[in-house]
């Protein structure tokens, strides 16, 4: 055993290295963490904080340095081992199987038996008992792919107090849920903490830091920067430690022209799946934002006017032209580009390196005579990495290994190179750091400058209003107003996404 | 694709560990040449130029078939039909030449190409209609493919009533057993076919978007990529060079047998997955293909060589197979 004031921290790492190819996740990150605290650990994509989780967890191997747990050095190479020390990790992807139960999920692996088969009438008593546990409303013998998320994350929960975890980490845990959501999660959590449980929050959410936290860690580019109890930060001051600068402006200055109009949509709908006709206009140099609340149909409207989903009724006028989008290539032709919202599902070809992605939309003006010419192709991508100023080693670096921000570049990049009138964001900030979005900005004001249609959806208010010369609201598949100017303010368009307010919760 | 450096350390990898990828990198070149080594020292008469034409000539069969399986392969799915589709075509093809009933047997060497087409097209036809019911009723191609390789076994069976087809028009020969030069032709359509093969998948929009299909369908479908027609087609090609494949077999055994071909299906499989293509690695080459086709080749022909059971053969290749995949996972 150790001495004093040690005996009190239950987690302390030691100059932890993690090197991946091309990059040092990790460089000699040290700090120690007391028994029942609940610490933010927080940073931008890629400072670290995910892979240093990991390595806890198990899920990675450390190169160098040390991890104590309890005062003990722990050795932790799998899973299980962090497990048996008591750590639970709960992922953004939950950890489930969808056709399974409830109480099976709890107890995979560790099924209560009886003459050698599984005691299911133990096992649900047992599951049960924790769910009655941390007060939750789901039953033993639900199938979890019947469950929300937020149920889904309450059984993963679940399955970390049947482990008897003294550790419990959570990665961006409120990130799907909502606002009531949130605010049950955050009960169950306090509610385990009293109970001596130590949590570790990985957000991005500074409200919620404020509101559940007791201290914080911020790493910044793989390397601890500064660690303090939250009463004595300010939110300037922990976002200057995350961005390692004072951010004086968030959004850049917009110098874009509005000119006239081009893109006009009539009506626009797929049959009253998702989207009842819809129509509005777009003028050229004009930053349009869609706001609406998730599931709105946002996307699906988007999809639609890229000929990607079935259009069922409506019209889409380009240039005042009436043209019929059939599909994807259509649209292409049509001078349409749509960076899509799941940059990593849809956006990329993860498996393939950043110069077939960025001409993957357009090989056209690489084409000697009937051939792809290679030469070409790299001249081409040379002039988006800088113009975007996309950091990777080489253009044959697998996009899979490049950061958020440097993967959206690169999806942004793909569309440049078939340079589209209209260009078409969906959610092109989400999950990338302060840094990244501010040169997304750029990159987006710089468009609207050369005067090409820019239509920018997103779940993030304050980053439309700072963005959007003019913003339309969508509610339940419906265009429910739109707001310019003065107009767009938080409260104006929360009204319109929920159309009798209140609705807020509900319409999720 | 990859840049090629011949040894490459990455950053904070232990020496140990980047020497174990580099040669995992080169395993298949290492191992051809460690077998040609192995061989040749213990009999004379491996590494003779008779033998290599023998061994090429050996391999150009599934080689062939091994082809069209890549692509289907790059966009991560499966022609379990290829060796059922090559012994269709070759009986088909020796029915139309057969001498007194075969339509085209008295048109000499047109009547012969005219067969050929028609023998492969209808297993083009065949692939096509298989990537049609996989991409757009979304069985699933290990489905597909495995149910239509029964019918058409039976088909070929039934055209054939279980006798082998014999009796064609002797020119037919050419194809399977013919020579340019000293060199036997099914060994020049092999590597011609692959050059072809090669310059598609590196330099052509086609070719390329197997690797875009393969590894992320909805990202090239949002690209604008034709997934659906790209698809079919790639299952069109891999129908054409197994019946092409068949069409070879059945001129060099100058009989259309009904259930020729066994195993060039797998074959081809092994091969291509010798090779080194995986669609979820975004990997793949022409000439991987070639190369693992030449080492399953090569196990076989050395075996025979140095008198070994032939049954033995089939533990070396499956070994290998699976020995090969392996090296390739501990790469990643």
């Amino acid at each position: 055993m150790k001495v004093g004031s040690d005996a009190d921290y239950i987690l302390e790492f030691k100059g932890i290295g993690k090197y991946f190819p091309g990059v040092q996740a990790l460089k000699d990150v040290s700090f120690t963490v007391r028994k029942g605290e609940i610490l933010a650990l927080l940073g931008e994509n890629g400072a670290g904080k995910s892979t240093l989780m990991k390595i806890l967890a198990g899920a990675y191997i450390k190169d160098e340095g040390e991890i104590y747990i309890d005062g003990k050095p722990a050795d932790i190479t799998c899973p299980e081992d962090s497990e048996r020390l008591g750590v639970a990790i709960i992922y953004q992807e939950f950890n489930l199987v969808p056709g399974l139960t409830v109480a099976e999920n709890i107890f995979m692996r560790r099924q209560p038996k009886k003459n050698g088969m599984i005691d299911w009438k133990r096992m649900n008593q047992m599951a049960q008992a924790i769910i009655d546990e941390i007060d939750i409303n789901i039953r033993p013998t639900d199938i979890v792919n019947t469950l929300t998320v937020a149920e889904q994350q309450m059984v993963e929960i679940c399955k970390a107090v049947s482990l008897n975890s003294k550790i419990l980490i959570m990665d961006e845990p409120t990130s799907a849920l909502t606002e009531s959501e949130t605010q049950k999660l955050f009960n169950v959590v306090r509610s385990l903490n009293k109970k001596d449980v130590t949590m570790i929050f990985i957000t991005h959410r500074m409200d919620e830091v404020f509101e559940i936290c007791t201290n914080t860690v911020i790493l910044r580019d793989g390397q601890f920067i500064t660690a303090a109890p939250i009463s004595e930060l300010t939110l300037d001051q922990i976002i200057e430690y995350i961005v390692g600068r004072s951010l004086t402006e968030i959004y850049p200055e917009r110098d874009n022209e509005i000119g006239e109009e081009y893109l006009e949509v009539r009506n626009l709908t797929d049959g009253g799946k998702r989207v009842h006709p819809s129509s509005f206009v777009a003028h050229k140099g004009e930053i349009l934002g869609f706001a609406g609340l998730v599931g709105a149909g946002r996307t699906e409207l988007m999809r639609l006017i890229f000929g990607a989903d079935k259009i069922k009724g409506g019209t889409v006028l380009i240039g005042g032209k009436k043209v019929h989008i059939r599909n994807e290539k259509d649209a292409i032709r049509f001078g349409i580009g749509l960076v899509p919202e799941d940059r990593r599902r849809q956006g990329l070809v993860l498996a393939l390196n950043v110069r077939e992605n960025i001409i993957m939309a357009n090989y056209e003006h690489q084409k000697t005579w009937f051939y792809l010419d290679p030469q070409k192709e790299k001249q081409v991508c040379a002039k988006y990495i800088d113009k975007l100023l996309i950091k990777t080693p080489g253009q044959t670096q697998y996009a899979k290994f490049l950061s958020g921000g440097n993967q959206q570049k690169i999806a942004v990049a793909k569309w440049l190179n078939c340079n589209p009138d209209i260009i078409i964001l969906d959610e092109p900030t989400r999950g990338i750091d302060v840094n990244a979005k501010y040169e997304i900005y750029n990159i987006i004001i710089q468009l609207a400058r050369e005067g090409k249609v820019i239509i920018f959806v997103s779940s993030e208010l304050p980053e439309l209003i700072g963005m959007c010369d003019r913003i339309i609201v969508m509610h339940e598949g419906k265009i429910s107003g739109e707001v310019t100017g003065g107009e767009m303010n938080q409260k104006s368009i929360m009204y319109l996404a929920t159309v009798e307010g209140g609705k807020a919760n509900g319409a999720n | 694709m990859e840049q090629i450096r011949l040894f490459e350390r990455r950053k904070g990898e232990t020496s140990a560990k980047a020497v174990v990828r580099n040669i995992s990198n080169y395993s298949l070149y290492i191992l051809l040449i460690l077998m040609i080594t192995l061989v040749s020292m213990v009999s004379q008469d491996f590494f003779t130029v008779d033998n290599f034409v023998n061994l090429f000539r050996q391999i150009s069969i599934s080689g062939v078939a091994a082809i069209g399986m890549t692509f289907i392969m790059l966009i991560d799915e499966i022609d379990l039909s290829a060796g059922a589709n090559a012994a269709l075509a070759g009986v088909i093809a020796c029915m139309l030449l057969k001498e007194e009933i075969g339509i085209l047997a008295s048109y000499g060497y047109a009547g012969i190409l005219a067969a050929i087409i028609i023998a492969i097209g209808i297993s083009a036809l065949c692939g096509a209609l298989c990537g049609i019911f996989h991409t757009y009723l979304k069985i699933p191609s290990f489905i597909v493919t495995l149910g239509v390789s029964y019918i058409y076994k039976g088909a070929a069976l039934l055209l054939t009533n279980a006798y082998p087809v014999i009796g064609m028009t002797e020119k037919f020969e050419v194809i399977g057993r013919g020579y340019i030069g000293k060199i036997p032709v099914p060994i020049i359509i092999m590597f011609v076919l692959y050059f072809i093969a090669w310059f598609v998948l590196k330099y052509t929009k086609f070719g390329r978007s197997a690797y875009a299909i393969g590894g992320n369908t909805e990202a090239a479908q949002l690209s604008g990529i034709p997934v659906k027609r790209n698809k079919v087609l790639f299952f069109a090609i891999g129908g054409l060079t197994a019946g092409l494949a068949g069409v070879i077999l059945a001129s060099r055994m100058f009989s259309g047998q009904p259930t020729a071909c066994a195993n060039t299906g797998l074959e081809a499989i092994a091969a291509v997955t010798i090779g080194g293509t995986s669609a979820k690695a975004g990997r793949g080459r022409m000439w991987g293909t070639l190369l693992g086709s030449l080492i399953m080749g090569m196990i076989s022909n050395a075996l025979n060589i140095m008198k070994i059971s032939p049954y033995y053969q089939f533990v070396a290749l499956g070994a290998v197979l699976v020995i090969a995949v392996a090296i390739d996972k501990l790469k990643d």
